[in-house]
């Protein structure tokens, strides 16, 4: 048969008609979704890059082989070079530590560096371009510490530079907030003449690289084939845990919506191919007694199922094309640049959404239809042979989990949303039971709405699951995105921190202390103590132990201990029990931490902190909230037992932005304690949160949209067996009017049910999903279960009533005629 | 086994069919059928409602299998064949009329008559002998009309049509007039007879109207399941 007659007689029928909106609106959802999401992780994840100053950097404390370069080179990448090391600055008397980074011209390869002429805290962008060989820039606590303005000569090792200018921001400042020199950028041409660089000096040198995907791939795995002894790489997972939290967090939200998308559409598609596959029985019985074996009537309609659902595919695959352009377009302003464009794989993914979703949810009914048995062809009535537990099992589960996985290519999340919507299913259908079986009791001597409610038996409880489900979607959606945004820019309140105060000796805490209340400030004030990790159960560990670059850095360097009475508010206690009162023994830990070395409460842990060894037994284990912009630890001592070992304090302030003085102040009467400004850091994050905020709320916005539009596409289905219906009760003498009150109290109720059903299980879902998901804290809103009702039996309510209001118009005859057609 | 061969077009030995109630209890709804009914002859079946004329049908054709005794088909027994074996017997062989017309409400009239002939996939045009087949019902001019479009009466016809579009050796009609007006019922049965006539079709044809019912060459009446 040619596809253009395949296609012209199985749109002649209305299911497919309705197949193929459905399909529509899913493949529209999902590619939209997808479309947009692709992009909007491409830029979050440029975005964050520019926090590393380049896709990929590989650091060592000798000179990098340059052919590492010529590598980079034949692969197509851009590169630079940096050397970073520690010196002393001097004007005249004054000297001050500072981490001196010489740069290659083309540094940073992602993201921008902001200076300014003058000491103010607000940069403008500026190219390393304009930094002239003779000049250096650095940052403002330098200028501060030396008393000096830009401008100013000062000398770093043999050579004097002119300090041209204060500098406000680096993209790569983000991945050490514990960096205490003052950073000063000085062009890599003129390092030779300073004599600083001997062999064996304590530098740290790196190549940068930055290209597309692919290129970054490559040159990754190459790279990780090459490193020598003491050589490693860098990548974005890398980076400031502070990003990476956020960028996860936006991922996963984008993917649980389009996920829900999915779902709501498989709604559709399943109550449509249910009704297809009852109407077509008789047809079915029709081709058996012209001698037609059941493969060739499979062959039949899957053929028509195929070309459905391709060319569903493709119009919706187009649509949500120029749907996310669109999206895309006007969010551009508030983005303030373009997204960058998108790939094939949504498309892909739209194709096989389509077909997925037909086979899975089509197979099991079209099975059971070949199997018509041809005698029915002289039964009025098509039997009622689909329970809806067989319709919901076998395939259309394996299709739907597909689907989830296809979606969000991500275990975890699938199956926490596949488990939780079966859940729902069956609770839905188990309390629609019960409920209808109330109302058939209370019903007996009531009015004819309610009798004939309590008569429509399966179909009322078929729609209480699929209405509620997609109000449930809906629902758990809303809450998550609204809990997400709040908690989200909640976690860097309007003043959060923007200084970190580091080297604070123990002598000088009192005088710091009184300064700083004395300008209305009142920090917490947390010991800092360097402790090289060496031993681990009483056995000792070396970097080489450990095949994750992670775990060998974190044995390379030496870990931040603390020690505190009262667990930190960024912080969550998921196992063992919190210090006590002047306790002087366990160690709480990190979850990553506990996880990267395998270790169990009541393991032990050695440090060794500038020559002793202090070994405690792990009692706690924390989550860190990392995007919170306080101190944060990896591992905290016991309140009492760090009291004796060399330390210095930690804390972070907020200094409103016109106040110039305070810092340098401070740093003047503690010369030793540095001050770092991270408000270029913090601005840095918000401004991804906002980004990301804004993708989320577009995608809501439409997933939310295809909800709406699928809950007329369920209505629809069910609207030949009204018809019939409609068309008996007007017969037998029903006026418009009692009709029109018994479909509005009908759909009203049906609705408020499932929202009644759907809000309770939004909201412990939200929370299960809040705090296993994303990492927040549980919290109880009642006020979903309201919006739940008030939602499902207003939008039910009036989609059923203009659903069907057209019939209402019809006279009886005309009613049955078309039914019978 | 050669045409020549086969004297009788159906014929039945000792057929029962018999079904379960929720309550287990057996019901009989055909008893001991025995009959034998020659090509190219035209069959009244009547009876009640209920009285299990249409079940009669149903197995006659094949579309289910009695619960003991043997039918043959054209000289076939379908004792040991699955439902596609039995489907395979009826392609191209045999025809079915029925009460509700039962056309393909996504298929034109002309699509409706091709069907038959693009399921038995060995005919060089279907479309031609579609349209001829239209023209001998004379309806021509709604070729691409949709069922919906179409009259009770001319429903009817294309499905005549769809009938013995392929010459069948037999054609089934159950109630054939059922759903008609007196006038279009005269049409349609005046029809019938004469397609089944040039086409030397067996017409095995179930009424409860008994002046169709004496239009045919031998009438059977069915009485509680049995043949009276």
């Amino acid at each position: 048969m040619s596809f253009l007659k395949t296609w012209r007689q199985a749109w002649r029928i209305a299911e497919m008609r309705l197949l193929f909106l459905a399909l529509v609106i899913s493949v529209t959802a999902v590619t939209s979704v997808n479309f947009f999401t692709d992009r909007t992780e491409r830029l979050m994840t440029m975005q964050a890059t520019k926090l590393l100053g380049a896709d990929v950097i590989v650091r060592s404390s000798r000179p990098l082989d340059k052919a590492y370069l010529s590598q980079a080179e034949t692969l197509g990448l851009s590169q630079a070079e940096m050397i970073s090391f520690r010196s002393m600055v001097s004007v005249g008397e004054s000297l001050k530590l500072a981490q001196v980074k010489a740069v290659s011209p083309n540094y940073p390869l992602r993201g921008n560096i902001e200076t300014n002429t003058t000491l103010q805290r607000v940069g403008k962008k500026d190219s390393i371009s304009e930094l002239k060989p003779g000049q250096v820039w650095a940052a403002p606590s330098l200028f501060t510490s030396l008393n000096i303005q830009p401008s100013s000569e000062v000398r770093i090792g043999r050579s004097l530079f002119e300090l041209s200018k204060a500098l406000i921001k680096t993209p790569d400042q983000g991945s050490n907030v514990f960096q205490f020199a003052p950073p000063v950028l000085m062009p890599l041409a003129d390092l030779p003449q300073t004599g600083l660089l001997t062999p064996g000096s304590r530098a740290s040198f790196s190549f940068l690289f930055a290209g597309d995907e692919s290129q970054v791939i490559a040159m990754r795995d190459w790279l990780k084939g090459q490193l020598k002894t003491g050589e490693r790489l860098e990548t974005l997972n890398d980076g400031a845990p502070a990003v990476n939290t956020a960028l996860q967090r936006a991922q996963r939200f984008l993917n649980t919506a389009a996920l829900l998308s999915v779902i709501l559409a498989g709604a559709a598609i399943a109550l449509t191919s249910y009704s297809f596959s009852l109407h077509e029985t008789h047809t079915v019985a029709v081709l058996k007694t012209m001698g037609a074996s059941r493969r060739k009537i499979l062959y039949r309609y899957l053929g028509q199922l195929f070309i459905t659902s391709s060319a569903a595919a493709l119009l919706g695959i187009f649509i949500g094309f120029l749907i996310q352009g669109a999206v895309a377009y006007f969010l551009r302003d508030m983005l303030q640049q373009d997204l960058p464009s998108t790939s094939i794989f949504p498309a892909i993914t739209g194709l096989l959404t389509a077909w997925i979703m037909v086979l899975s949810f089509s197979t099991p009914q079209l099975l059971q239809l070949v199997n018509t048995a041809p005698v029915q062809i002289f039964q009025r009535q098509s039997a009622g042979r689909n329970s809806l537990w067989k319709f919901l099992l076998g395939t259309i589960l394996v299709g739907i989990f597909a689907l989830m996985w296809m979606q969000t290519r991500d275990l975890k999340l699938s199956l926490f949303i596949f488990i939780g919507v079966l859940a729902a299913v069956i609770v839905f259908w188990l309390v629609a039971t019960l409920l209808l079986w109330l109302l058939k009791r209370i019903s007996k001597n009531s009015q004819y709405t309610l009798r004939s409610l309590s008569n429509a038996g399966q179909r009322l409880q078929l729609l209480i699951v699929v209405f509620g489900i997609g109000l449930f979607s809906l629902l758990l959606l809303t809450a998550l995105q609204t809990d997400l945004l709040d908690r989200w820019q909640n976690s860097i309140p309007e003043k959060a921190p923007n200084h970190f105060l580091i080297n604070i000796q123990p002598t000088e805490v009192t005088e710091l202390k009184n300064y700083l209340s004395s300008n209305d400030i009142n920090p917490e004030l947390y010991p800092l103590i360097r402790g090289r990790l060496v031993e681990i159960k009483g056995k000792p560990v070396t970097p080489d132990d450990y095949e994750s670059p992670r775990s060998k850095r974190l044995l390379q360097r030496e870990f931040n201990l603390s020690s505190v009475k009262e667990l930190p508010e960024a912080n969550i206690m998921l196992e063992g029990e919190w210090f006590k009162e002047e306790g002087e023994t366990g160690f709480s830990v990190e979850e990553s931490v506990m996880e990267r070395f395998a270790l169990k409460l009541g393991d032990t842990l050695t440090f060794d902190i500038a020559g002793q060894k202090a070994t405690q037994t792990i009692t706690s284990v924390r989550r860190v909230n990392w995007d919170n912009l306080t101190p944060n630890f990896f591992v905290l001592a016991a309140p009492g037992s760090m009291s004796k070992l060399p330390q210095t304090l930690i804390t972070s302030l907020y200094v409103p932005p016109e106040d110039t003085k305070l810092i340098p102040q401070l740093v003047k009467q503690h010369p030793s304690v540095s001050a770092i400004d991270i408000t270029a850091i913090m601005m840095q994050i918000k401004d991804l949160i906002s980004k990301a905020a804004l993708a989320i709320q577009a995608i809501f916005g439409f997933t939310l949209i295809s909800g709406i539009i699928v809950l007329f596409a369920a209505l629809q289905s069910q609207r030949a067996e009204r018809r019939r219906e409609l068309a008996i009760l007007k017969t037998i003498g029903a006026s418009r009017k009692q009709l029109k009150k018994t479909i509005l109290t009908e759909f009203a109720l049906v609705g408020g049910i499932a929202g009644l059903l759907a809000g309770t299980f939004a909201m412990l879902a939200s929370n299960i999903a809040a705090y296993s998901l994303f990492d927040l804290q549980p919290t109880f809103n009642f006020f979903l279960i309201f919006i739940g009702v008030g939602s499902g039996a207003v939008l039910v309510g009036i989609a059923g009533y203009i659903n069907l209001r057209p019939l209402l118009q019809v006279a009886p005859a005309m009613l049955f005629q078309e039914h019978e057609a | 086994m050669s045409e020549k061969e086969i004297s009788y077009a159906i014929e039945t030995i000792n057929m029962a069919k018999k079904i379960q109630l929720k309550n287990n209890q057996p019901l009989s709804i055909l008893d001991d059928i025995t009959l034998q009914i020659p090509q190219g002859s035209s069959v009244a079946i009547t009876g009640a409602s209920g009285s299990g004329k249409t079940t009669l049908l149903g197995l006659l054709a094949g579309l289910d299998a009695p619960s003991s005794g043997d039918i043959k088909l054209l000289g076939q027994s379908m004792l040991n064949l699955d439902e596609d074996q039995r489907a395979a017997l009826r392609l191209g062989q045999v025809g079915f009329v029925f009460q509700s017309f039962h056309l393909m409400n996504n298929l034109s009239a002309l699509e409706n008559i091709m069907l038959p002939l693009e399921l038995e996939q060995m005919h060089k045009d279907p479309r031609a002998m579609a349209k001829e087949a239209l023209e001998q019902v004379g309806l021509s001019e709604r070729a691409g009309h949709l069922p919906t479009q179409l009259s009770g009466g001319e429903q009817q016809r294309v499905a005549l049509a769809r009938a013995f579009v392929n010459k069948p050796k037999i054609l089934f009609a159950d109630e054939p007039t059922g759903n008609l007006d007196q006038a279009t019922s005269n049409e349609i049965e005046k029809l019938l007879f004469q397609l089944q006539q040039n086409n030397k079709s067996t017409l095995v044809l179930v009424t409860h109207d008994e002046a169709l019912a004496e239009q045919c060459q031998i009438h059977h009446r069915i009485v509680a399941g049995k043949l009276a």
